[in-house]
């Protein structure tokens, strides 16, 4: 079974070897001059089919080096829990920073396809509403009580790598997939919440996603 | 734009590749964790140089519950198990040594003092609690004595909580 640990080891690697590939100085290269931003459907599509949680993701990324494209990840979402156990609502909205690093050079002046690792560090502001709970008990006798309201911050660091291309021109489309990890899964231990946007479920310390983006670009090549 | 057939196909292959694994991660929200915990206890009986040994049960049985009560057959056992009250801070429960001669004689009565502490599992399963055993009272029919092994009652599977020591 591949853990945390070692898909983090996986995506150092590619992340390294990324950087043989592309050493070779690219002149043609303009800093600062074309930025992307878009939507994430993958999370469209998930609030969609899902009734216990809604998010929306958007991505803004801008081209730092040949190579190497800042990145900010931005959105909001709610989240439900609803089940024989456990009832409540949380939402928060969340900032993810980090960079994309590109594995090929550029094939051709303004060549935008590419294949990517990148590194993420995200931040959230979390509500979650009472909650109530109920633990069943045949011997003793079923128990239910109420957790209040509380509102916590979410960090966590995120392993990203995946694919982008244009698929028409100054539109481009690209999945990736993560891997992430809280850096405070403490603070929240009580109750996390069902669902974070920006992270995944959130019950557990580990979380691993798949975002599908669609991009718009614009600025000089 | 101007992606070479090659790369189109490597792109589309490796998309299809990440839906699958997009929905093949894709944990269901049912809940296979167990919400109760059981406290365990074994018993025991001092041989002739007083080291404790196991002391198998014949036919015996333990007696606990609420509002409906349980009994738990011990044969050939030397171990029981139950859960804890997640309601109140204190159990009691009555061992039976011989369930074919139940005289008041051969019935023992145990009560636990605890503390308890709510943990989350997960979103699916809710809750679970832990306890604390801080006190053990006990009638001496065929009990000698019984000592607290570990207090802290929680998932670990392998911790005995109570030492039942019987007499000769």
């Amino acid at each position: 079974m591949m853990t945390a640990r070692s898909l983090t080891l996986f995506f150092l690697l590619l992340l390294c070897g990324s950087m043989q590939l592309n050493a070779q100085k690219d002149s043609t290269f303009k800093k600062w001059r074309y930025v992307r931003i878009g939507v994430d459907l993958a999370s469209v599509l998930g609030s969609f089919l899902s009734d216990e949680n809604n998010r929306t993701e958007f991505q803004l990324d801008i081209a730092w080096k040949p190579d190497i494209n800042l990145v900010a990840e931005f959105g909001f979402g709610d989240a439900r829990v609803e089940n024989e156990n456990l009832r409540y609502k949380s939402s928060n909205q969340f900032i993810r920073l980090g960079l994309d690093k590109n594995f090929f050079n550029r094939e051709f002046k303004g060549d935008k396809d590419n294949a990517f690792v990148g590194l993420r560090y995200g931040i959230s502001a979390v509500k979650r509403q009472s909650a109530t709970y109920f633990i069943t008990d045949p011997i003793w006798g079923n128990t239910e009580g109420i957790l209040p309201a509380e509102k916590f911050t979410a960090h966590w660091l995120e392993l990203t790598g995946g694919l982008r291309m244009e698929i028409m021109k100054n539109i481009f489309a690209g999945w990736n997939v993560r891997a992430k990890t809280f850096l405070n899964p403490a603070s929240f231990k009580e109750l996390p919440p069902g669902y974070l946007a920006g992270f995944g479920r959130a019950d557990q310390n580990t979380a691993f996603g798949f975002h599908f983006y669609l991009l718009y670009g614009f600025g000089k090549r | 734009m101007k992606a070479t057939p090659s790369y189109l196909f490597f792109f589309r292959a490796m998309f299809l590749l990440g839906l699958a694994g997009f929905y093949g991660c894709t944990r269901d929200n049912i809940c296979l964790t167990p919400t109760l915990i059981n406290m365990r206890g074994g018993f025991y009986r001092a041989d002739t140089s007083n080291t404790l040994r196991d002391s198998l049960q014949e036919n015996a049985f333990i007696l606990f519950g609420g509002d409906t009560l349980y009994i738990q057959v011990l044969k050939k056992s030397a171990n029981l198990a139950f859960p804890l009250s997640q309601k109140s801070d204190s159990v009691t429960f009555y061992f039976v040594a011989d369930s074919s001669n139940i005289i008041p004689g051969k019935i023992d009565t145990i009560s636990l003092f605890y503390q308890r502490e709510l943990k989350f599992i997960s979103a699916a399963c809710g809750f679970q609690t832990f306890y604390k055993i801080n006190q053990v009272i006990y009638s001496q029919q065929v009990i000698d004595s019984i000592a607290i092994a570990t207090s802290e009652v929680n998932t670990d599977l392998n911790t005995e909580h109570l030492k039942i020591i019987l007499k000769p």
